[in-house]
């Protein structure tokens, strides 16, 4: 490798560090980092990294197994070679920084080295991610077997997805540039393929067989998959995932090692045009990073508005209407009622009609569940509003506002979209298990809709508070997940949200409990109390989320963002 | 009496992007001394030029020769050698210090025995103080002063700005104005692409108007300037663009 190439990757990565370690000075990142480092610890597959070699996956056992097992291999395999030879663009470009266009392309510099540059520096993200992987993975597998071999084994696979993929990449322009035009190349990978799956087909009798029972597919999958030619490439896959003693594995990782040379070679000497494709990548990453700093989203046209703002009147206002006008296309009046009333009816529609029952109760099941989904684990999905309140807040800083006004006015759109799609769920959740106890139903999902709200709109203020005191962890830069921060980030959230939501919910629980209690034993029918004691529960949500805001409110106004995101 | 070579030629340059030529047939020379102005409307194929002046993205046609050396792939490493490219906005590596930046751009260029000449630059730039400074502590005109540093450590005979007073303090632009005076003296070509006339006016020699990719005026300062009050007229006449202080019917 080029030395200046060298020079810059390893003092990147030294003074990356050190900055990170310097951060540590302050006690909220030490607090976090510990937190991050014991949860590691104590519940991923951290310590497995030191139990002894020995044990791994056992091979599939039954028909059916096997047969799976073969058709995911095969389904994947046909995943990454269609997208490289047909779907990714000929021309995706690499993946350099401005910085790097700037000084490197105008640098004197081969097309190779830069290429070798790139193609070093990602093995570099590859490995981070497959140690990830790998940590992640332990936990849930019942026979882990050597972490590290995993871990070599699944940088080593993603190695060659990567070098394939920009190998038929260059190979495709090449191609091109020798008058085989793309349609042709992609009728030629079609027939290829055909001829690849359909010589199998043939050899295992497809065609000839019955498929009468579940072992019967089985058995033709298994079929299939071991004829040849598709054996050929199943075969070494499925052994490489069962390999179970010292030496298949090794035999394994040294094949894959192999592979990964070769393609690594192949995509050395196939270098082909990159650089306008990585000049616009890069610039397309640059606008939207400089549309987000600007408050400026990047629409493909203009959203109508949710309803009419009027020059005067609460400032809330103003946020919310803003902020649904950046969420989409679906705060319209025709939508927000269209949807739950369509929902209603025709799952009505179908519980009512004898022929149509099975299907309106799957319905109404699956929107139950989606409904419960949503409320616990939508603020988790939707943290929209904290990029955006960072992407913005130079412009919001300088408004007249409250800061709890302000962290309000950015988190209600992401509620209201939320609670939106819950009661449009909720709608059709009402006839789950219609025909045997209807009414107890309907009270549970009525006590969903209102105490559902509740949680979203408490579990949607705690991006923020998170935000606000780690901004550090918060993604605010267009450059995707980094490392350690990245990680520690997701699962401190997930941690937060659980301590969270269990103090949050017990004091309104239990008031809801009581209140219920309480009117039971004035012989106030059972529903009515459910009802009752869960809107006073949510009273006591939204008397927390108050408090909350006011907290953090006052964290936004003194919130130096100059220094805190710097 | 024998002209020298042209340090900057470029000769039939043809861009093309799917159908559409962003360059057309365009051909020019820089010498050493001299300071090329390039202007042109919006859209006009500034930006692409300059691109495949400095090798960011190949032609589609046409030859470049920076310092006598073909911008081919066999020989691009070479004619790199000698180049320098300002881009409009100061893009830094995040985690190299300012004295970081010079010794990779010393390794880069294998400029031997750069500290002095690197010592010598960050205090003509004003930057000493902020030689352990990463990136994100600089302010733009400090950012704009070590993308200068850089550029310059290796002594390039052909040099590309582009924009090269966005973002600057009136401090800033008159230091920059000297830069780009002081090395056409010392004998670079330069190429300098901006959309203000008037700084074109106070440093180029020689001038170069686009319009669609087509060349519609090239020649020395004064010639292309003609019997014109100033370059401004010349350039609303030759792009034929509306005039914003003309009173409209």
């Amino acid at each position: 490798m080029n030395p200046a190439l060298r020079y810059l990757l390893s003092t990147s990565f030294k003074n990356a560090v050190r900055s990170r370690l310097q951060r540590l000075r302050e006690p909220r990142y030490l607090i976090g980092a510990i937190f991050v480092l014991g949860y590691l610890w104590a519940y991923s597959g951290f310590r497995t990294f030191k139990r002894p070699p020995g044990t791994f996956i056992e091979g599939a056992g039954s028909v059916v197994e096997l047969a799976l097992e073969s058709a995911v291999v095969l389904a994947i395999f046909l995943v990454v070679v269609t997208y490289a030879w047909v779907i990714r663009e000929e021309e995706s470009g690499l993946r350099f920084t401005e910085a790097e266009i700037g000084f490197l392309f105008p640098a004197p510099l081969t097309r190779r080295e830069l290429v070798r540059f790139h193609l070093l520096r990602t093995e570099a993200r590859l490995a981070l991610s497959a140690f990830a992987v790998t940590l992640f993975s332990l936990r849930f597998m019942a026979s882990p077997g050597h972490a590290l071999t995993r871990f070599i084994g699944t940088w080593l696979v993603f190695s060659v997805i990567s070098f394939h993929s920009l190998a038929a990449g260059f190979t495709r322009q090449s191609l091109a540039l020798r008058g085989l035009s793309q349609a042709l190349q992609r009728v030629l990978f079609a027939v290829v393929m055909l001829t690849f799956l359909g010589l199998s087909a043939r050899a295992a009798h497809l065609g000839e067989r019955a498929y009468e029972s579940a072992d019967d597919v089985a058995q033709a999958v298994v079929a299939f998959t071991g004829a040849a030619p598709v054996r050929w490439v199943v075969g070494p896959l499925v052994a490489a995932k069962n390999a179970s003693t010292p030496t298949e594995v090794a035999g394994t990782l040294l094949a894959f090692g192999l592979l990964s040379l070769a393609l690594f070679a192949w995509v050395s000497r196939s270098v082909g045009r990159f650089e306008e494709a990585t000049l616009a990548r890069a610039q397309r990453v640059a606008q939207r990073l400089s549309a987000r700093k600007s408050g400026l989203r990047t629409p493909t046209k203009p959203t109508a508005e949710p309803f009419r703002l009027a020059p005067t009147g609460p400032p809330l206002l103003a946020f919310v209407w803003s902020g649904l006008i950046s969420s989409g296309r679906w705060a319209r009046p025709s939508i927000v009622l269209g949807v739950p009333t369509l929902s209603l009816v025709v799952t009505w529609a179908l519980v009512s009609n004898p022929n149509t029952e099975l299907i309106g109760d799957i319905i109404a099941t699956v929107s139950l569940f989606t409904a419960v989904f949503m409320t616990l684990f939508g603020p988790i999905m939707a943290r929209g509003g904290v990029p955006r309140l960072f992407e913005r807040i130079e412009l919001v800083k300088s408004l007249p506002v409250r800061g709890s006004l302000v962290i309000l006015g950015e988190l209600m759109p992401t509620v209201l979209m939320l609670v939106w799609l819950q009661w449009s769920a909720c709608c059709s959740g009402l006839f789950f298990n219609a025909h045997d106890t209807p009414f107890s139903v309907v009270t549970g999902v009525v006590c969903l809709m209102l105490f559902g709200p509740a949680v979203t709109a408490f579990l949607t203020v705690v991006p923020f508070g998170i935000a606000l005191y780690f901004p550090g962890w918060v993604k605010t830069k267009d450059e995707g997940p980094r490392g350690f921060e990245a990680i520690g980030q997701r699962l401190l959230f997930r941690f937060v949200f659980l301590v969270l939501l269990v103090i949050g919910v017990l004091p309104a629980s239990a008031l809801a409990f009581g209140v219920g209690f309480v009117l039971s034993l004035l012989n106030v029918p059972l529903e009515v109390c459910a009802v009752v004691g869960t809107g006073f529960a949510t009273l006591v949500m939204l008397a927390e989320i108050g408090v909350m805001l006011l907290v953090l409110g006052r964290r936004y106004e003194a919130f130096d963002f100059s220094k805190e995101l710097a | 009496m024998t002209h020298p070579a042209p340090l900057i030629a470029v000769s039939g340059l043809t861009k093309i992007y799917d159908a559409f030529a962003a360059v057309n047939d365009l051909s020019f020379e820089v010498h050493g001394g001299q300071v090329l102005g390039l202007v042109g409307p919006n859209g006009a194929g500034k930006t692409t030029t300059l691109r495949c002046v400095t090798g960011l993205i190949p032609a589609t046609k046409g030859s470049i020769h920076l310092a006598g050396y073909p911008l081919t792939e066999r020989d691009a490493v070479v004619a790199k050698q000698q180049l320098a490219f300002f881009p409009d906005e100061p893009k830094l590596f995040e985690h190299l210090t300012v004295w970081q930046h010079l010794v990779f751009i010393a390794r880069l260029y294998q400029v031997h025995d750069f500290e002095p000449r690197a010592g010598a630059l960050l205090t003509q730039l004003e930057l000493t103080d902020q030689r352990n400074s990463l990136p994100n502590q600089l302010s733009r005109g400090m950012k704009q002063k070590l993308v200068l540093a850089c550029g310059l450590l290796h002594q390039p005979k052909c040099i590309v700005f582009d924009e090269p007073l966005t973002g600057l303090d009136p401090g800033g632009i008159r230091s920059m104005k000297t830069v780009i005076r002081q090395l056409a003296a010392d004998g670079a070509a330069i190429v300098l692409s901006s959309h203000l006339l008037s700084l074109l006016e106070e440093v180029c020699s020689h001038v170069l108007i686009l319009k669609g990719g087509v060349k519609i005026a090239y020649g020395a300062l004064d010639e292309v300037r003609g019997t014109a009050a100033s370059l401004e007229d010349v350039f609303f006449q030759a792009t034929g663009t509306a005039d914003a202080s003309e009173p409209r019917p």
